[in-house]
């Protein structure tokens, strides 16, 4: 005699042998809400608590507390991974010529030597500096730039897998 | 008398034995491709128009890629908007819990990117590029939402800034990341 399970993950891998390594834990999602959170001069380490273990990468779409043009702020995205020093994404801020608003948007990567991945747009002189999966925790590590303590705006959300 | 199935990745779930419940369970990931041309949203005070996109019953978080018919500038390429989506609570349409971010261009005055977030109370998630004029419905809001104890999707919030009636334009990409 054989009783089906009714677990619905017991299908999902086609079934094929899974190594503990090749496992992907759930998809998690992690609300960021900063709102002027005072932070010292250089990086600055914000930490979130994940469930589960083994993600490997994150997605984080983060703006800060300056309106471009009307509508919208400035901000950036951001892909990291479970690793130091290796997130790249994409950064928007205004320009800064009043009379034909548009804005700039930089590509940014760590990997390849950049400093920050964001332009300063979380706050006076506040970038964005890596987003990292460290075990069950999301880092996201911003750097104060000024020499004195500045406010520090961060909204999105961020999905890691 | 109850027998386990041969586990194909044992290791994965042992932390919670046989109380695994679908909300704990993780989907591959998947894409779906959407379009939508025949959605007539009203203008305001009337909308938002909604649209639902069907997802996988599992999936938690969603990546979405949408453009409209609005030419950027001086190149071929479409304004529109990019973004995540997570649940909502489910049964009920709780806009707060969800959060996203996006950017999109418009070509009469340059080129407008920015980001949006619900967490940060932000009313609309896109510039007005999605109707067939490309001047009046912005995205205003999208979350997965679960409709039946076996159905759920990506609903999607439209509103109009035009004085008449105007048609949804809009194509993109679903990615359910699990």
């Amino acid at each position: 005699m054989r009783i089906q399970s009714t677990y619905p993950m017991l299908t999902d891998h086609g079934g094929l042998a899974i190594l503990p390594e090749q496992h992907h834990p759930p998809v998690e999602t992690v609300t960021i809400q900063i709102n002027g959170t005072s932070i010292s001069a250089g990086a600055n380490t914000q930490t979130f608590a994940l469930t589960y273990s083994g993600h490997k990468v994150a997605r984080a779409i983060l703006r800060g507390p300056f309106t471009v043009d009307v509508v919208g702020n400035a901000g950036a995205y951001v892909v990291g991974t479970d690793a130091a020093n290796q997130s790249a994404g994409f950064s928007m801020m205004p320009s800064e010529i009043a009379f034909y608003p548009t804005t700039y948007m930089g590509g940014y990567s760590r990997m390849h030597g950049d400093t920050y991945v964001s332009e300063i747009v979380f706050g006076q002189s506040i970038v964005l500096k890596d987003v990292r999966i460290n075990g069950t925790n999301l880092e996201l590590t911003f750097q104060n730039l000024s020499g004195i303590n500045q406010l520090l705006y961060c909204h999105g959300l961020v999905i890691v897998k | 008398m109850r027998l386990i199935d041969p586990l194909e990745h044992a290791l994965d779930h042992a932390a919670y034995a046989a109380s695994l419940t679908v909300d704990q369970h993780h989907l591959k990931p998947s894409n779906i491709q959407v379009s939508n041309t025949s959605l007539v949203v009203s203008p305001l005070p009337g909308g938002p128009g909604q649209w639902d996109i069907a997802l996988p019953f599992d999936a938690q978080a969603v990546l979405f890629n949408l453009r409209s018919r609005r030419v950027v500038a001086d190149g071929s390429g479409m304004a529109g908007v990019t973004g995540v989506a997570k649940r909502a609570s489910a049964y009920s349409g709780k806009t707060t819990t969800a959060s996203l971010g996006g950017h999109s261009a418009l070509s009469s005055y340059g080129s407008y990117n920015c980001i949006y977030s619900k967490a940060a109370s932000s009313l609309h998630l896109s510039h007005k590029v999605f109707d067939s004029a490309g001047d009046f419905i912005v995205l205003t809001d999208a979350w997965i939402e679960t409709t039946s104890p076996t159905t759920r999707v990506l609903r999607t919030w439209w509103t109009n800034f035009g004085s008449t009636n105007k048609t949804l334009n809009c194509w993109g990409q679903i990615a359910v990341l699990g």
